[in-house]
């Protein structure tokens, strides 16, 4: 049985080499390991596990980023409330991001984000939702619904009375990968490192106990998808879990709950939409040189380079750098809007009214062209 | 080095907005920029820790401030120096911005007409109109965070950013505000959206905090502007005039080799502050200029003036709610006595204390204190403290020259003659009186007054605009009277200081002269 | 030269030395090190409990401070080792809970008239123990107040001195967070209805 497993696990690290793992196969062995309690001999089994769903839960609360950003510099009026709401949710995906790199440094493994750096447009890493096809663009009817599916939560509460589907069938979830993690900590107990962990203003704390992985999990579930089957207003209603966040936006409704009843519905206020740049879809392999006019070039070089050195840092906070990368890398996100919004200003030369985006396109800092900023 | 576009003097908010503005226009711009002080790096780690956690706060650009025992300002009849410097300025890369607090205000309508309003001072040559586009313009370069419903003067736009809120520590204030009919309002200060609050602005970890340095720095490293040059430690120490009404370049030295240069420009922007404008254009005689450029009538470096700060501390008998500093600059402000109404008995503009109450658990855990008695200390009596800009108007008397000596940058001393009337000192007197009874108000103890000695932070009046050159040295467009490309933007130009702080206005002006030096260059070509 | 007239410590920490940091190269403490200096700056969490569970929040930004510390000019890395030795010795005497009892609470740096002579440097001497003081625990103590120290002071506390109610959120040096976040930055102003 041993052997199996150990072969099974040389398996999922050789698709883990060659970007082709997924979610599935990582709890299917999961589920095969589970079986057995812990022992001396399937410890280690249970430990690269734990690291490579850890590792996959760092790329993929990264890659959520990206899109949200774009959507969110769409909106022309940084001051709107849906800027206000995607905002808070790109920076507690910021925050589950930092709590999933400090739970794999807690056992001595250092988080890998500068090497696993995702694509657009693109599949989620992991094979999570592997129906769907990640793309940069700004906030549209589409965008929104393709949030919705990336935050999705195994049970949907109903929102008068209805219920949120997409063409895609198959939905491996976010939560279950964070729950097949906190089965693993619980196994194996293991003893846990401060010494590389970050916290601060987005990494609210280190994790040195079990417990605290347990807070931590609790949190990232609650503010991603929800409780479990739980209603919206355990997180507050004012402070929804990210899936009916952005319901809300699509319904342009704010969701309220029954007085009695304690349904949910949407309000009868319209919220506005807000006023934002048609940025069109970023194509596949981002904009080139060659096809775009130097004022656009220019941006996009620069948002690149940025955006490079960004991960850099961030990949260096949990790789040594500590505290100062980190902040480093917090400087840089908030200048990547510098180059983003006035690219999206830019039209390009397209029969459909659409403007330019950045693509988000890690490149090589060494390289004579590309300078930091 | 050949013939440049343009050279300017000095690095700083000014200098760089010009810079920026005529760059981005004309990016192959053959543009000089000569800095007497040196780089000095922002945002460096341990720069940061030494500033949070050395007993002193030591800071990187402390060095650069004039030397205490290099003021040559005169003695006043209580046999004090009449004016202050040190402290009051940074002579870097970048500029004073390096440490200002960020405070960036418009000046109101009735600034523009002090004389015709109040018979004192002068009159601006252009209005508040004609600079309120540009007030739009350095508000959004700045990322000033403020609240436009507050209308403390119309405005065309709103900020960019939405206000700091007040902190429950200005809370009694405010509600001593309301009683005396006094508007309280939000301080608009300059910060990024990155702002993560640390309350170390004097070196911000972040660059959150607006500084005319991280401006610059990308300016330089921008490979789009080839004949861009800033150099550093360079001391210009003459403008060379070819004529009596033009200018053909600038004499400078580099400070670490010695070596004197010289180098011609079409036009020569002189940004290097309120004090060192003045003794250059001093300095600069020639038999076109005998008594020093642009001085055939003897008026640079006259009117000299600043904001003197006013303060009454109230002492109350605790902090039942243990409240304590948590931003670096103040949040409630009021511009209710910076009115027109106000102006004929000089104006004031009103800030509650950001440091009040004043607690540094630190400083009483290493004097050995248990967390008990801390929080007893904390909750104990502490103060609170009313501070206050006081508008004084720039008198004939008062100037600015050059003084005996050169300081470690190798610029000539500054002498200032400073004179107050003594109407000056009544204000003052009048105005502390009334800040008591707010103090008072808030129900507390009045335990110390304190009128600031002048001291060089807001020095504006050196150079003052003016319609002619017989009631001043530079015109509407900031142009040098009578010398067709010598220009100069600084608080030095101001033709009156208000009760606010210069800088906002001070950058609009830079972006107004920006925009007049492109549309003149376009014309040229064309 | 003046004597000191605090009597704690043995002979270590009354080696006389001048009072400016101790000179030392820059160089990357050894793990070992960083880990004894570490167990230092938890002490002041310990004895004045004002870190939640204890100092593991701090320590990534403690790390930060200590590596810039020592592995750039001017260097504490001397300080640091001195310090290190200084407190094995106070803690032979004392024992452990003692010798930081003391340390934190009773010892005092000695003020002497030399120091302000600054025409005479040869007379400005201090000790060891002063410089573990001075360069290491006040600035440790500094380090933890403002990356989240602060937290368990200020507020209103009930009859028995506990803080039972709204404590500072932010502090000078504390990295709070950006305007866009849900929680409040500081303390904000509450008008009464």
């Amino acid at each position: 049985m041993l052997k199996k497993l150990k072969a099974q696990l040389k398996q999922i690290e050789n698709d883990i080499l060659s970007k082709t793992h997924n979610l599935t196969s990582l709890f299917n062995f999961a589920d095969e390991l589970f079986k057995e309690k812990i022992t001396e001999e399937n410890h280690s089994l249970n430990l690269a596990l734990l690291k490579h769903l850890l590792q996959s839960a760092v790329t993929l609360e990264f890659a959520t980023m990206p899109p949200y950003l774009a959507a969110l510099w769409s909106i022309k009026d940084e001051r709107h409330p849906m800027a206000a709401s995607l905002r808070e949710i790109i920076h507690e995906e910021m925050l589950h991001m930092s709590f999933a790199c400090n739970m794999l440094a807690s056992l001595g493994e250092a988080p890998q984000i500068k090497t696993a750096v995702p694509v657009y447009p693109g599949k989620l890493p992991a094979g999570v939702h592997p129906d769907l096809t990640v793309k940069l663009s700004g906030l549209n009817e589409q965008s929104i619904i393709d949030f919705m599916e990336i935050e999705m939560p195994e049970q949907i509460v109903p929102i008068s009375g209805e219920t949120f589907s997409c063409d895609h069938t198959d939905h491996s979830t976010v939560g279950e990968l964070y729950d097949h993690i906190l089965t693993l900590f619980e196994r194996l107990q293991p003893e846990l490192s401060v010494d590389n962990q970050i916290s601060g203003p987005l990494a609210m704390y280190v994790v040195d106990s079990v417990e605290k992985v347990r807070y931590a999990i609790t949190l990232i579930k609650r503010q991603g998808e929800g409780s479990h089957g739980n209603s919206p207003a355990d997180t507050g209603m004012d402070d929804l879990a990210h899936f009916y966040r952005f319901w809300e936006i699509k319904k342009r409704r704010k969701i309220i709950q029954c007085p009695q009843g304690g349904d949910f519905i949407f309000d009868n206020e319209v919220l506005p939409f807000p006023d934002v740049w048609p940025m069109a879809d970023v194509p596949v392999g981002g904009y080139q040189q060659a096809d775009v006019p130097d004022e656009a070039w220019q941006l996009i070089k620069r948002f690149d380079t940025t955006y490079s050195e960004m991960i850099e840092k961030l990949h260096g906070a949990w790789n040594g750098g500590g505290q100062g990368d980190i902040i480093r890398a917090h400087e840089l996100m908030f200048t990547l809007q510098k180059f983003a919004r006035p690219l999206m200003a830019i039209p390009r030369n397209a029969n459909d009214n659409s403007t330019y985006g950045p693509c988000f396109r890690q490149v090589d800092l060494s390289s004579s062209t590309n300078k930091e900023f | 080095m050949e013939e440049q576009d343009y050279i300017i003097v000095g690095s700083g908010a000014a200098a760089t907005v010009l810079a920026k503005k005529i760059l981005e226009k004309n990016p192959l711009t053959k543009l000089l920029m000569l800095e007497a002080g040196d780089l000095i790096p922002a945002k460096e780690r341990r720069q940061w820790w030494n500033y949070a956690t050395c007993a002193d706060g030591p800071l990187p650009y402390q060095y650069t401030y004039d030397k205490k025992s290099d003021n040559q300002s005169t003695i006043g009849k209580d046999k004090k120096p009449t004016w202050t410097t040190s402290g009051a300025r940074v002579r870097a890369f970048g500029g004073s911005t390096m440490h200002w607090g960020g405070w960036a205000l418009r000046f109101k309508p009735e600034d523009f007409q002090l004389f015709t309003n109040t018979g004192r001072g002068a009159d601006w040559p252009i209005d508040y109109q004609e600079l309120e586009p540009y007030y739009a313009q350095a508000e959004q370069y700045m990322s000033v965070c403020g609240d436009e419903t507050e209308n403390w003067q119309p405005r065309s736009t709103p900020y960019p950013i939405p206000p700091f809120e007040w902190t429950a520590a200005d809370g009694e204030m405010i509600k001593a505000f309301h009683a005396l009919d006094i508007q309280p309002g939000k301080m608009p200060v300059a910060r990024y959206r990155k702002c993560m609050t640390t309350g170390t602005c004097k070196y911000c970890p972040y660059g959150a905090r607006f500084s005319a340095q991280y401006v610059l720095q990308e300016l330089v490293d921008n490979r789009d502007f080839i004949n861009f040059k800033v150099l550093t430690q360079s001391v210009v120490t003459n403008i060379t005039a070819s004529s009596k009404t033009e200018i053909s370049g600038v004499d400078y030295i580099n400070n670490q080799t010695g070596e004197a240069f010289t180098v011609t420009a079409k036009k020569i922007i002189l940004c290097a502050g309120a004090y060192e404008i003045p003794k250059l254009l001093m300095a600069s005689t020639s038999k076109y200029w005998p008594n020093g450029m642009g001085n055939d009538h003897d008026l640079v470096g006259r009117y000299i003036v600043t904001h003197s700060m006013l303060e009454v501390t109230g002492k109350a008998p605790s902090n039942p709610h243990g409240l304590w500093q948590e931003y670096d600059f103040p949040t409630l402000m009021s511009r209710t006595y910076d009115s027109p109404e106000q102006q004929k008995n000089g104006k004031l503009f009103l800030f509650k204390d950001r440091t009040r109450p004043k607690i540094d658990i630190a400083q009483l855990m290493i004097d050995g204190m248990s967390k008990i008695d801390i929080n007893k200390k904390i909750r104990g009596a502490c103060e609170f403290k009313l501070q206050a800009f006081m508008e004084e108007v720039g008198q004939y008397e008062s100037r600015l020259s050059i003084g005996e000596g050169k300081d470690r940058f190798g610029l000539p001393l500054t002498k200032i003659d400073y004179h107050k009337t003594d109407d000056d000192d009544k204000r003052a007197d009048t105005h502390i009186a009334f800040m008591k009874t707010i103090i008072e108000e808030m129900g507390l103890e009045v335990v110390k007054t304190f009128k600031q000695t002048p001291r060089g932070d807001h020095t504006t009046g050196t150079c003052r605009m003016s319609a002619t050159a017989a009631t001043g040295v530079t015109d509407a467009d900031l142009k040098v009277h009578n010398i067709a490309n010598l220009y100069i933007c600084s608080n030095g130009v101001f033709s009156s200081n208000s009760a606010v702080n210069p800088t906002l206005t001070l950058t609009a002006l830079a972006h107004r002269l920006a925009e007049h030096l492109n549309q003149q260059d376009e014309t040229a070509h064309a | 030269m003046e004597q000191e007239n605090n009597t704690m410590g043995g002979k270590l920490c009354h080696t006389i030395v001048a009072p400016t940091l101790i000179f030392s190269e820059p160089c990357t403490l050894p793990e070992s090190q960083i880990e004894k200096l570490w167990q230092i700056f938890a002490q002041i969490g310990d004895h004045w409990k004002d870190v939640y569970n204890e100092s593991k929040n701090l320590k990534s930004a403690w790390l930060e401070m200590v590596k810039v510390k020592t592995e750039q000019q001017p260097s504490y890395s001397a300080e640091y080792n001195n310090a290190i030795l200084v407190i094995e010795e106070l803690t032979l005497l004392y024992g452990e809970q003692d010798a930081y009892q003391q340390l934190f609470f009773n010892y005092k740096i000695p003020q002497s008239q030399a120091e302000k002579n600054v025409a005479k440097p040869h007379l400005l001497l201090t000790t060891l123990l002063a410089h573990t003081k001075y360069y290491v625990v006040d600035e440790f103590i500094r380090m933890q107040v403002l990356s989240g120290g602060f937290k368990h002071f200020g507020g209103q506390s009930n009859t028995s001195g506990e803080v039972i109610k709204v404590k500072g959120l932010n502090y000078k040096g504390f990295v709070k967070g950006s305007r866009y976040r849900n929680e409040d930055l500081v303390r904000t102003f509450e008008p009464k209805s």
